[in-house]
């Protein structure tokens, strides 16, 4: 992997820590907006209400000695500040409360909620006209002082929406953890086995998302015990299979060694030979495979081969054998070519056909037909046949039939690898006369062609 | 002795069987699990062999499990695996299962005849190797008979004659009995190689050595057996 490997855990708890964010942050928006319009209304009324009341108080006295007047401040139960200022009927300010700005609050004719510069600061302002026009009262609140004071309202109220947010952190971090625990007890449990360690994992305590993951997982390695057991057996076979033969010459030299008559020795060195024959064959044969288990085949870049003429050559080949057994070879293969690695093809063809020389009764035969989608090469003989248990380890490597043939056990692990290399298949098909075996060779289409020769 | 011999590799058990025969062993040779099974675990005649010389790699199955049901059927037989299987576990698992030796292939057959020279020894109980009768002395491993301190040359069969009676000094063995110990299946048995043997045992060791119980077989003379 290229890229860091993302957390579902971590994941998880980011994205429910983001959800109870922003639901805390929208509420609090809407909560310090609702907060600040609330206390912008409590002191729009507390101007109304102070108005009024300086209306009552000092109207009359201002109204009628036309005087300017000190006023005393007025407390309010929120402990803002408020100003005021008082015109007379001709416009004059004839009274200010102390801390009032000089200059007017609002201008002489107006009336209700203004809003005004006044000494270089902004002001909230009402103004309450006496009736008859000869009097009216401002009323002013510092607006940076007004806007604080509902700031620190407003927030006030979103503390607590801070400590839940906090302990709704919390609370998800612990949730996620918790639940996923058992992935991640999981998970370790996998990391920690040993290399080798192919026994099931534990699924009983899984829960149910993760029981199909765990199965999943004992399943493959079930796979991988069996191909590790599959490979241990074939290196012990192969092991047995290279030391027997030389067992058996050394055995066999000794035999020679202490023979006390010439007809014995003779005899026991005619088997030593046979044996170095035999020998070198199976060396042979195991090289063949270990070629052809090594080769990569680039089956676009292959030659095209002559399957009638290589069939031929191959039935040459075995002439001694057949011809010693006195066997009949049918060949019914049609002129066709084939892209394929010639040399795997013939070995291939030629184990098929000293198996069947070996095996048939009376004859043998060698057919090929090609249809939409393959080519299928078959070697059928008319001999005893194979088990239902044999056919199924037929083509495993030194398989030698369940009666011990006398043969390396190579001869069909050669063929299935050739039809590996070719992308095709090999199958136990029917023999001939209704007895005997059938080896099937089958070639995908793609790599055989119409032969040109001739055309 | 009459041996089974298991192995399923054509030309490893020719040699083998050339090599048991050479020591004057008849050789019973069988190439697969079933054979063995039907000749020495399955048969009427258990007690036929006195020794197995067992392959474990078999086509049809593991002579492990041969071994096993053998001795599940309380068959007694002396075995001694020879197997190219050289693990120390194989080895173990194989002496466990019931084996009385485990040799590693490439066998040595002068071995192999000395290892089952072991076995014999141990199953008749004695710990020496020479078994004395009187004043016959036969010392198996080097194949060698005295009389009275005197070397006599023996064939291998004679031996093989001589040793079958003197396994079992005072009883008498039929025809039968003794060609089993002479013969293997495939060999042609001359009708009166028996009498021939025993003739030629007689002439070299002396006349009184072997009884002819009429119609019913030899025994080793009662007056040799205290000197």
């Amino acid at each position: 992997m290229t890229h860091a490997a993302w957390s579902l855990r971590n994941r998880l708890i980011a994205l429910l820590a983001t959800l109870a964010f922003v639901g805390w942050g929208t509420s609090s928006v809407w909560l310090y907006r609702s907060a600040y319009q609330e206390a912008s209304e409590l002191f729009d009324a507390a101007l109304i209400e102070t108005a009024h009341a300086v209306f009552a108080i000092i109207a009359h006295e201002a109204l009628a000695e036309d005087e300017h007047v000190e006023l005393e401040a007025v407390d309010h139960a929120h402990a803002e500040r408020l100003f005021y200022q008082v015109r007379n009927g001709r416009g004059a300010l004839v009274a200010l409360s102390p801390g009032a700005p000089n200059e007017p609050l609002a201008d002489a004719n107006a009336h209700g909620f203004t809003e005004q510069v006044a000494d270089g600061a902004r002001y909230r302002v009402y103004t309450l006209r006496e009736p008859s026009g000869r009097a009216a009262i401002h009323v002013g609140q510092p607006l940076a002082e007004r806007e604080q004071l509902a700031r620190k309202m407003a927030l006030r109220l979103l503390l607590p929406g801070v400590v839940l947010v906090v302990l709704l952190a919390a609370g998800v971090w612990i949730i996620v953890r918790r639940v996923t625990s058992p992935l991640i007890a999981f998970s370790t449990a996998i990391d920690a086995r040993a290399p080798s360690d192919t026994g099931a994992v534990h699924v009983e305590r899984l829960p149910a998302e993760l029981l199909p993951v765990g199965q999943a997982v004992n399943r493959l390695l079930g796979r991988v015990e069996s191909a590790l057991m599959h490979e241990r057996t074939l290196t012990a076979d192969a092991a047995h299979e290279l030391r027997t033969p030389l067992a058996a010459l050394r055995a066999q030299a000794q035999v020679a060694l202490r023979a006390r008559r010439d007809d014995e020795r003779n005899t026991a060195l005619r088997e030593l030979i046979g044996g170095v024959d035999r020998a070198t064959h199976l060396v042979e044969t195991v090289l063949m495979l270990a070629r052809l288990d090594a080769r990569e085949v680039d089956r676009s870049a292959l030659p095209a081969v002559a399957l009638d003429r290589l069939v031929a050559n191959v039935v040459d080949e075995v002439q001694a054998a057949t011809a010693v057994r006195e066997l009949r070879v049918e060949v019914d293969v049609p002129p066709l070519a084939l892209r394929a690695d010639a040399e795997a093809l013939r070995v291939a063809l030629r184990n098929l056909c000293e198996n069947a020389s070996q095996h048939a009764a009376t004859r043998f035969r060698i057919e090929a037909r090609a249809d939409s989608d393959a080519v299928v090469i078959a070697v059928r003989d008319d001999g005893p046949g194979m088990t239902p248990a044999e056919q199924e380890r037929a083509f495993d490597r030194f398989y030698r039939g369940s009666a011990g043939g006398a043969g390396t056990g190579l001869g069909l692990a050669l063929v299935k690898r050739a039809a590996e290399m070719h992308a095709g298949d090999v199958r136990i098909g029917a023999g001939l006369d209704g007895r005997g075996v059938g080896v099937e060779l089958v070639l995908p289409r793609g790599v055989a062609m119409p032969k040109t020769k001739g055309d | 002795m009459r041996l089974l011999l298991v192995e399923d590799d054509a030309m490893l058990g020719a040699a083998l069987k050339a090599g048991l025969q050479q020591d004057g062993h008849a050789v019973d040779w069988v190439r697969n699990a079933n054979d063995a099974h039907t000749a020495w675990v399955a048969s009427a005649q258990a007690s036929a062999y006195e020794a197995v010389v067992l392959d474990l790699g078999l086509p049809d199955g593991s002579g492990l499990d041969l071994l096993k049901r053998a001795r599940i059927r309380r068959l007694g037989t002396p075995v001694l695996i020879a197997t190219a299987r050289d693990r120390i576990a194989d080895r173990i698992a194989g002496l466990d299962a019931g084996a009385d030796d485990y040799m590693v292939k490439p066998i040595d057959l002068d071995e192999l005849a000395a290892r089952l020279r072991a076995i014999e020894r141990r199953a008749a109980g004695r710990s020496v190797s020479t078994i004395a009768i009187g004043d016959i002395s036969i010392d198996p491993a080097a194949r060698s008979v005295t009389r009275a301190g005197q070397p006599v040359d023996v064939t291998a069969r004679e031996l093989a004659v001589l040793l079958a009676l003197a396994k079992r000094p005072g009883a008498v063995l039929s025809r039968g009995q003794l060609i089993e110990a002479l013969y293997g299946w495939n060999e042609s048995i001359e009708s009166n190689a028996v009498d021939v043997y025993v003739h030629h045992l007689r002439r070299k060791l002396g006349a009184d050595v072997i009884e002819t119980q009429r119609g019913l077989g030899w025994r080793l003379a009662r007056g040799i057996q205290s000197p």
